[in-house]
């Protein structure tokens, strides 16, 4: 633990049973619309709101004793695969890492392959992603399956042979701009964003008609001259301004709003585009936001920039989780969302409106969010200059990352798979050169944050703002979060474990080991009236080598991978 | 005209001043231009390199791991390597970014790696 930060570290501690009570009783079911019989897995989320919970219970407590491997696929393919699979009737869709390098269509009840695409994505692309070659699965609508690919392009297969229907180019990868995550699907629209943000891209969401793949609308996350939000940028900097969409977004199809979290401004080096003060004019929109769009237009109809004028790599890109929760007696149409800041907000997703942001991890770079203008109160010292080393918690890590965490209506609580990192970090002089990474910090360097754990599986409670109880893990970089009607919470950690705990207790039941880290997010599902667990493991290799020392113990427990597994009761 | 075996003698001593190979220090002299290479050669990692290979060229995968993947390798693959890039690998050219003095320093400071971890560098002009 580093002293230096523990004065200032700021997260409620009312961990206890009456918050878990009182979550109980405010919680209200999700709009599970789009996934009405819950016996599937038909978007990345499960649903579009991207609660990542399924009423499925056939799994439970007291019987998952008797979980066991149903069978296992190779993706063929290693390093960061982080796709979270599709299960549409019978049939999964998966996917690898590299490109994608595959798409799969395999049988849900046995793992036999039905079809592979192959998507011939040039191996260079691996200059231009900056975490690595992850792939996070497909989208599905009527038939056709949806993948975003690493060279920038968008391809429609057909889900019954995986023979492509289109491909479109959505952005010229060579200049460091991927995409690798699965689009959203709003009527016949397909919208994607693409990675970026760290390479000075001007990031754009862009949408497709789902039959021809022909481009409907482009919106430009960095307004140009002219338009609102551009005088948010110091110079012509807003040019290379990053705000690029590269985790799933979400639809509500009952406000017919979407929404897309945006990344960090270009360069992380702040000087360049801002006074880097606190409260300075440079706010960069719609970097580090999270933008509600009208997927019909592309029009933005509101934003909540969670770091204005970021300088810490903080992004906004972290999945909004839509819910409807009852505060004082009121429904609230929520978007719940964990910054890679450490806040974890409740707002109106109708209107943008900010209802709480409280921190779920240490935080030392502010101690709250004025809800009212949305701006962080920041302390001072706490922005790395090209004099000064600031030591901040969260670290560019995030409190957490894209892993996404799960909203379970039953218990009320959102499941946060947590970073406690911290980071010692000075800017340095940075110019862009197309392809190249545009930062700007040198030196930075991660610790473990206080209490000498790095990662912590959070059960939070969103409308009290504090914690029911939370599980402490040696490794950071947990996956993603499932959490079922069966009252179970699985989870899986860098050091290979995929697990699963008690969701009202975090008690842990059982435990799997995978043989690589798990870095995707679980699903399950049901076939043939049998409950099915699935995982994709395979840790990533760049996130860790980037990390250089530090990173080392995480990179000695496994080795990179690339495999599903499936998991039922015994029969 | 200049006699075909001194123009070659030229080139080389110009060559090694550009790159800023050790073997043209001797000395106190050479101890301390060294020192300042390998903390310039360091500072321009840490800027360029370490989103790939780790800060202080830390990362441990084989992939990435420079004190490793240079210990077979002369100077001068490592400086053809930096100035053209290997783009199947992901590794970019640097030709038009870094100067061929700061490429040399990266050498010298990356070398000095090796020795630190007694990797056994082979280390060829």
């Amino acid at each position: 633990m580093d002293t230096k930060t523990s004065k200032s570290i700021n997260r409620p501690t009312g961990r206890c049973a009456l918050l878990f009570a009182l979550a109980l009783a405010a919680a209200t079911l999700m709009t599970r619309a789009a996934n009405a019989a819950d016996t599937g897995w038909t978007h990345y989320g499960n649903d579009a709101g991207n609660t990542h919970y399924s009423s499925l219970a056939q799994i439970k407590p007291d019987n998952i004793a008797h979980l066991h491997a149903a069978y296992a696929v190779s993706l063929g393919a290693l390093r960061s695969n982080q796709s979270t699979p599709l299960v549409v009737g019978d049939t999964m869709y998966v996917t690898s890492s590299w490109g994608p390098k595959f798409v799969y269509a395999l049988d849900a009840a046995t793992g036999a392959i039905k079809w592979r695409y192959q998507s011939f994505v040039p191996e260079n692309v691996i200059q231009f992603a900056c975490c690595d070659v992850g792939n996070r699965g497909v989208s599905y609508r009527d038939g056709k399956v949806f993948v975003g690919q690493l060279d920038g392009k968008l391809v429609a297969l057909d889900a019954k042979t995986g023979k492509p229907i289109w491909k479109t180019k959505v952005v010229d990868y060579k200049q460091g701009a991927v995409i690798s995550s699965p689009p959203v699907i709003a009527g016949n629209k397909v919208i994607t964003g693409f990675g970026g943000g760290d390479y000075g891209v001007r990031g754009y969401l862009s949408a497709y008609d789902a039959d021809t793949g022909k481009l409907l609308w482009k919106t430009y996350t960095v307004p140009g001259p002219g338009e609102p939000g551009n005088e948010t940028w110091k110079g012509d900097s807003w040019k290379h301004g990053g705000a690029a969409s590269w985790v799933p977004g979400s639809y509500d199809p009952k406000l017919n709003i979407v929404y897309f979290g945006t990344s960090n401004p270009g360069p992380w080096e702040a000087g360049l585009r801002s006074t880097n003060t606190p409260d300075g004019k440079y706010v960069n929109l719609y970097s580090s936001s999270v933008v509600a769009l009208n997927p019909d237009t592309g029009k933005i109809l509101w934003y909540i920039q969670y770091t204005p004028d970021d300088a810490w790599d903080f992004d906004g890109v972290n999945e909004s989780v839509l819910a409807d929760l009852t505060i004082d007696g009121k429904k609230l149409p929520a978007l719940m969302h964990a910054d890679r800041n450490g806040f974890l907000y409740v707002a109106n997703r109708k209107t943008g409106r900010l209802i709480s942001a409280k921190p779920f991890v240490p935080v030392t770079w502010a101690t709250g969010i004025n809800l009212e203008t949305g701006r962080p109160i920041e302390v001072p010292g706490m922005r790395p200059t090209l004099t000064h080393e600031a030591h901040v918690c969260p670290s560019m890590m995030g409190g957490k990352n894209w892993q996404p965490m799960s909203y379970n209506p039953g218990t009320g609580l959102v499941y946060i798979p947590a970073l406690n990192l911290c980071v010692a970090e000075k800017e340095d002089k940075v110019e862009y050169h197309k392809g190249l990474m545009y930062v700007g910090i040198n030196p930075f360097s991660l610790y473990t944050g206080p209490g000498g754990y790095n990662g912590e599986l959070i059960a939070w409670n969103p409308i009290t703002q504090a914690a029911a109880w939370s599980i402490h893990e040696p490794l950071w970089y947990l996956s993603g979060v499932l959490s079922t009607g069966g009252g179970l919470v699985f989870y899986g950690t860098l050091d290979g474990w995929f697990k699963a705990v008690d969701a009202k207790s975090g008690k842990l039941l059982w435990k799997f080991y995978t043989g690589s880290g798990v870095n995707a997010a679980p699903i399950t599902y049901e076939v043939g009236g049998r409950q099915y667990i699935a995982v994709v493991s395979g840790r990533t290799v760049t996130m860790l080598s980037l990390l250089g020392k530090f990173a080392a113990p995480a990179a000695e427990k496994t080795a990179e991978s690339g495999m599903l597994f499936v998991f039922a009761l015994d029969q | 005209m200049m006699p075909r075996r001194l123009l070659l003698i030229s080139l080389i001593f110009a060559g090694l001043a550009i790159f800023r190979i050790p073997a043209t220090y001797a000395g106190a002299d050479a101890k301390a231009a060294d020192s300042h290479a390998i903390e310039q050669g360091r500072h321009l990692f840490n800027a360029n390199c370490a989103h790939c290979h780790g800060e202080d060229a830390g990362a441990e995968d084989p992939y990435y791991n420079l004190p490793q993947l240079l210990s077979d390798k002369s100077d001068k693959d490592f400086t053809t390597a930096v100035t053209n890039g290997i783009p199947d690998k992901g590794m970019p050219p640097w030709k038009t970014i870094l100067k061929p003095g700061q490429i040399g320093d990266l050498l010298v400071y990356l070398r000095s790696v090796e020795k630190e971890q007694g990797i056994d560098t082979g280390s060829q002009p």
